[in-house]
């Protein structure tokens, strides 16, 4: 388990379950049209706890977020954006585990649907995700 | 006996009260500290970066504002500092910044106070087990 398998393990499971948001998705460090709405994906954390007593490099856990940021055009109902907010905090409520190579993803807590604000071309809900990766 | 008793009693619950103290007055600052770093932004040269406050002008990081039980005891970088100093244990300290685009900046991909709240359990753990040695 690394921090690769677990992006693409949260990546995955936003991915494949579009159906009610945004088709248009800004993954981390690829461009990007702007062209609203959107989601964007952003990963902070990467925090590791290892039970290694001679050097090896053995990760047991590893603590994150991933934060999913709802673009939407400006002008209009807030009702929108929250409602995609929703949308993605329901693919990841407390306790969802998600299976990844070498180990699970474990969500922690209640994805938060943060309140709006003005972004620089939009209006924009973050929604943030916080995970605990276990390896097998 | 029965007083001797009754003072090491005495003894043992100011003791307790004492490292209730400390370890609720380290965890907010330790906590404070790690969510206020700050780093240079982008027209300053930098690039997003979890954790850290970017620094361009100066204001957003210097728009901290620091709260202890509803009460506002400090402004600017390190606002909490000196405010922690009459923190106890069952006080809500607060730790806001309120430049009008803090938020933008925040979920932008710099995420400074989802990092250090990442952070809250090691911290914890660390600020027990020192307050455990100094507290005797």
């Amino acid at each position: 388990m690394n921090e690769t398998d677990i992006e693409n393990g949260l990546k995955a499971r936003l991915g494949n379950n579009l159906t009610d948001l945004p088709s248009s998705v800004a993954w981390p460090n690829l461009d990007h049209d702007g062209a609203r709405p959107y989601l964007e994906v952003i990963f902070a954390g990467g925090f590791r706890t290892g039970g290694a007593l001679a050097g090896a490099n053995q990760i047991l856990r590893s603590r994150g977020v991933m934060t999913v940021n709802v673009h939407a055009d400006k002008n209009g109902a807030t009702n929108t954006a929250n409602g995609y907010g929703e949308a993605v905090a329901a693919l990841f409520p407390e306790g969802q585990a998600i299976s990844i190579t070498g180990g699970t993803v474990v969500v922690q807590t209640p994805s938060d649907v943060r309140k709006g604000f003005e972004g620089d071309a939009g209006w924009v809900v973050p929604v943030v995700i916080e995970y605990v990766a276990t390896a097998t | 006996m029965a007083d001797t008793f009754l003072l090491d009693i005495d003894r043992w619950v100011t003791k307790s009260e004492k490292r209730l103290d400390v370890v609720a007055q380290q965890f907010s600052h330790d906590l404070f500290r790690a969510a206020s770093k700050v780093k240079p932004g982008k027209q300053r040269g930098g690039s997003v970066t979890p954790g850290f406050i970017p620094r361009d002008t100066g204001f957003l990081a210097g728009s901290a504002v620091f709260d202890l039980n509803g009460t506002e005891s400090g402004q600017g970088e390190n606002a909490y500092v000196i405010g922690l100093g009459s923190m106890v244990a069952g006080d809500t300290a607060t730790l806001a910044w309120t430049a009008a685009y803090a938020r933008a900046q925040h979920y932008k991909g710099w995420l400074w106070v989802e990092n250090a709240k990442l952070q809250s359990q090691q911290i914890l753990d660390d600020v027990i087990r020192r307050a455990k040695a100094r507290v005797r």
